[in-house]
């Protein structure tokens, strides 16, 4: 089997930042991934990632994409299922193959967060949805409610307020925590309202969703929830590699993106590094010096 | 009239922060003596994620319309002298002003210390470099010279041979400061020539570089080298000394942070290469511009 210098185990800004550069050192590496783009396929716009702006999350991910392919580094679309120590380096198992590397960097980054709310799992892609570029959110004309307060949140509300009649921003808090400048797009769109202060505690419907059940028994009839209450951390691929992460699950990383396991290194969403900011560009800075990490690291053992 | 942040220096971590920075609805001020520094020089950056290709001076100028397009105020071409305490907010001096904030962060980079010799200007961009890994590509199978045998001039001649036909390493010394692994490193790829004892003294061309004069300091005698190529790595300069009295520089002039981007200075925050961080490249100035916007964000509401 042939022995990459490097693998990468995730796709996404921060994943696609450390192949650049490790083809840029002249490592042979590989990237693995599940989805090119990973979470920012799902942000309606991007307008903080410097010196490409004013564009959707997917235009951003296809020139990703496209800078990948152009340096031409090896992309496989597989699951990375299990990571195995050997003598000098590591064997990674995927749904397809297995592969073998010096190096490994995780960034496989984070996925959304679901809510305990009654009868969750039964709606889910029948009026429940994750992402606000969800084909099956139907939305036209209709009402619809997005859980949250952050910038995903106000960002999709805003999004949908284009095409439904009506959106309610559900949120726990009293005051929305996105960007001023959200809060703002937010306040002065017409057919966005905010319910402040509240949770939902209960879905309803036939086959469909139908009603959402308000913590104060309210009652809203809605066609489509749309749930942006944050991320958690992807662990399923760490655990039995006994890789430190703090207590919500984030791999702890030093200041050159290692790891405490000598050979793999993590960079974006999935860490602790970037001072729990986790923006793209940080994910991309992170991805970078992950990269640099991977390339010191099998120097020093030549 | 106090500024939420101020924030000095034009390059890509001061450009991202400032654009942070007023999307968090900050009113911030960012001074700059130039914009971009150091990757202007690049003719050609294959490393910003998402741009295939683009010049250094291509990709700034992106930034700087994407930083002017939200709310913030900018005075360009002007220099920082001073950076001090007013009771809890700060005070920054310009040449021409003096401007309150309740925080600050430091991001104006480095800049490459120059050998101030003849052709050394005139070249630049045209057979002159000072970042190999930006340039090192267009030297295939050329012969170049690298003036510095330090371990930044070892790291620049590492660049070079993956391209470059020969590659001469030119130090003023008696002999070769950087790490001798790097240096056995260069030896065996039998394109490395280490000359010690040498004072370059001119780079001559026409159009583009053709040759360099140096004086071999024993016998006093100038000789020509023929090369395309000059990449000049006699070190960097770090220039923070206005910010002395409040953040602790280390012994190369570089401002002190933990990794959260603060310095000893509750309010002070630095970013990019002007920081004590190891790696100086255009991404990672960026993620440290937008990290140290977000710290300066939450000491600011933590303030409140």
């Amino acid at each position: 089997m042939k022995t990459y210098d490097l693998i990468i185990i995730g796709a996404g800004p921060a994943g696609i930042s450390a192949g650049i550069y490790a083809k840029n050192f002249g490592l042979d590496c590989l990237i693995i991934g599940e989805e090119k783009g990973g979470l920012i396929n799902a942000a309606y716009k991007v307008e903080n990632y410097p010196g490409i702006f004013g564009i959707s999350g997917k235009q951003l991910s296809e020139k990703f994409k496209a800078h990948q392919k152009h340096l031409k580094i090896p992309f496989k679309r597989e699951r990375a299922e299990k990571i195995i120590r050997q003598k000098d380096g590591f064997k990674i198992l995927t749904n397809k193959n297995n592969h073998q590397s010096r190096t490994i960097i995780l960034a496989f980054g984070t996925e959304f967060k679901k809510l305990n709310i009654k009868n969750v799992a039964k709606f889910e892609g029948k009026g429940v949805s994750y992402r606000a570029d969800d084909n099956a959110f139907l939305f036209k004309n209709r009402i619809v409610a997005v859980i949250g307060g952050a910038n995903a949140a106000a960002m999709s509300a805003i999004k949908l307020s284009e095409k439904a009649k009506k959106v309610y921003i559900i949120y726990r808090q009293e005051k929305l925590r996105a960007d001023a400048i959200w809060i703002d797009r937010v306040s002065k769109t017409k057919n966005i309202e905010v319910l402040y202060g509240r949770n939902v505690v209960g879905l309803k419907g036939e086959d469909r969703l139908e009603k959402i059940i308000l913590d104060n028994k309210k009652e809203l009839e809605i066609s489509s929830l749309l749930i942006e209450v944050g991320y958690v951390p992807n662990i399923y691929l760490i655990h039995d590699l006994g890789i430190r992460t703090d207590e919500k699950g984030y791999i702890k990383t030093e200041k050159n993106q290692s790891t405490n396991i000598a050979g793999i290194f993590a960079a974006g969403d999935i860490t602790t590094g970037s001072n729990e900011f986790r923006q793209i560009i940080t994910a991309a800075a992170e991805g970078a010096i992950a990269a640099l990490g991977a390339l010191n690291y099998i120097s020093n053992k030549k | 009239m106090v500024y939420d942040l101020i924030i000095i220096g034009g390059g890509p971590a001061g450009i991202t922060a400032g654009i942070y920075a007023a999307r968090k609805k900050l009113k911030t001020l960012l001074i700059t003596k130039e914009w971009g520094g150091q990757m202007t020089k690049a003719p050609e950056i294959q490393n910003w994620p998402g741009i295939k290709k683009i010049s250094g001076i291509d990709l700034i100028n992106k930034m700087i319309e994407h930083l002017k397009s939200f709310e913030i105020e900018i005075k360009e071409g002007k220099e920082v002298i001073d950076l001090d305490k007013k009771g809890d907010n700060f005070l920054v001096r310009d040449n021409d002003g003096t401007y309150e904030a309740k925080a600050v962060i430091i991001a104006t980079g480095k800049i490459p210390r120059t050998l101030n010799i003849p052709g050394e200007e005139e070249f630049k961009g045209k057979g002159v470099s000072f970042c190999a890994t930006c340039d090192a590509p267009m030297f295939k199978n050329k012969e170049v010279a690298v003036i510095g045998g330090g371990n930044a001039g070892f790291g620049t001649a590492l660049d070079l041979v993956k391209y470059a036909k020969k590659v001469y390493i030119l130090e003023f010394l008696e002999e070769m400061k950087g790490d001798p692994i790097l240096k056995e490193k260069l030896e065996k790829t039998g394109k490395v020539e280490f000359q010690v004892n040498v004072a370059v003294k001119e780079i001559k061309g026409t159009k583009f570089v053709e040759s360099l004069v140096y004086e071999d300091r024993k016998t006093s005698k100038d000789h020509e080298l023929k090369v395309e190529g000059v990449f000049i790595a006699v070190g960097m300069m770090a220039k923070a000394e206005f910010a002395q009295k409040l953040v602790e520089l280390n012994q190369i002039g570089e401002v002190v942070i933990d990794k959260d981007n603060y310095t000893k200075t509750p309010g002070i925050f630095a970013a990019g290469d002007i920081s004590d961080i190891k790696y100086e490249q255009i991404v990672i100035a960026a993620g440290e511009g937008a990290k140290a916007a977000l710290a300066a964000t939450d000491y600011l509401k933590n303030k409140q």
